[in-house]
């Protein structure tokens, strides 16, 4: 990712609420803070207890958090459930992140919602009834497969491989001539090559 | 033990990719094309229960995996999804965190309305969850006996569930 001067990171900060909360220019109700992360209540709750949680630092996008970061942040997310378990003496609790307005995210700055529940409660989040074959889904994580072996590769030692399943999951393609006419051909790997995240974000957040 | 996900890491069906403490999978029931699972390989039924150790594992895991659709499938966006107890919708009693590539009118609709609340109601709460914080940002520290462990989980699970409705 390119770096950004000190002055492009200062105007970033100015321009990105969330960060400016972080800095403690904009008030909010803080309920959680340490040096890496701070936790405010949503404005708009789903729920009444509805914490955001972000990092400090100025991140649009999950895919630009580095491990450490994002594994800390799930650990302080439980953290806060419990909490609000507790507390509110909610019957459960929403994990939820979206990356990217397609997936409804509505400022530039990564966070994680902790949404307190409640039996019967209308705070949503109902996903759609299922709409594709098994199929169908297995096809399309043909694709995804070889991108998980590259990507996730990295953090397997070489005594744990990743287990490859395409045999398992699609066992008629291992006997050749027994493929059904007019079958779709597994997709072919995606020819793009990664983008850069910056340029991701950017797409993603439309900044 | 009778759990189905349990089942399924057993006899590795419809895993992508896996390690020794958790594994992706593809999940029975996509909400998108590409959704996968990440989960636990141990059995932990919500995820309180669930050591820091594995949690930070399974939200490093997400986020590749994330990357990964991007990549493979042009997503243009990605949600991540935790229903931590049946009155959030966990269906299967076995933490399970979803990786859901998002494309433009994909016809999934993953918000909720917002709720009105007055200064009051929102300085109570803060206040509530500010006490008992204490504990946030405290990171385990790993157990070397395992046998020790197994007690220390239990007890912690029991109280806990408590508070949760019950998974059938
Ligand atoms: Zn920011
Ligand atoms: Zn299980």
């Amino acid at each position: 990712m390119e770096e950004l001067t000190p002055e492009q990171q200062a105007q970033m900060r100015q321009q990105c609420i969330f960060c400016q909360i972080a800095d403690g220019k904009v008030a909010a109700k803080k309920v959680y803070e340490d040096d890496k992360v701070l936790a405010v209540l949503d404005i708009n709750p789903a729920n009444p207890g509805h914490i955001l949680l972000l990092p400090k630092e100025h991140i649009a996008i999950m895919p630009q958090m580095d491990d450490e970061l994002i594994g800390y942040m799930g650990i302080v997310s439980k953290q806060l459930s419990q909490v609000l378990l507790r507390t509110l003496q909610a019957q459960g609790t929403t994990i939820f992140v979206a990356n990217g307005v397609a997936a409804g995210q509505r400022a530039p700055h990564f966070m994680i919602h902790i949404i307190p529940r409640m039996e019967g409660d209308d705070a949503g989040l109902k996903p759609l009834e299922k709409k594709y074959s098994e199929e169908q889904i297995l096809q399309i994580h043909q694709g995804v497969y070889e991108a998980i072996k590259r990507v996730l590769g990295d953090a397997i030692p070489p005594e744990k491989q990743p287990i490859n399943l395409d045999q398992k999951e699609t066992p008629k393609e291992e006997k050749p001539g027994t493929k059904e006419p007019g079958k779709k051909e597994t997709p072919k790997e995606s020819k793009k090559k990664a983008s850069p995240l910056d340029d991701v974000s950017k797409f993603l957040t439309g900044q | 033990m009778n759990c189905e996900v349990c089942d399924r890491i057993k006899n590795k069906k419809g895993i992508v990719y896996s390690t020794e403490k958790i594994s992706v999978m593809i999940p029975e029931n996509a909400f998108t094309p590409g959704h996968l699972i990440v989960l636990p390989n141990e059995h932990f039924p919500i995820l309180e229960a669930v050591p820091d150790k594995i949690i930070s594992e399974m939200f490093t895991a997400a986020n590749k995996v994330g990357v990964a659709v991007f990549e493979a499938l042009g997503a243009q966006g990605t949600n991540i999804l935790i229903q931590n107890g049946t009155a959030a919708g966990q269906e299967k009693p076995h933490v399970i965190l979803h990786v859901i590539p998002r494309k433009e009118n994909d016809g999934l609709n993953l918000q909720w309305a917002p709720k009105q609340m007055n200064e009051e109601e929102m300085s109570t709460i803060e206040l509530k969850i500010k006490d008992q914080v204490g504990s946030v940002g405290i990171i385990e520290e790993e157990k070397k006996e395992p046998v020790e462990e197994k007690e220390v989980e239990e007890v912690k699970e029991d109280y806990l569930t408590k508070s949760l409705e019950r998974i059938p």
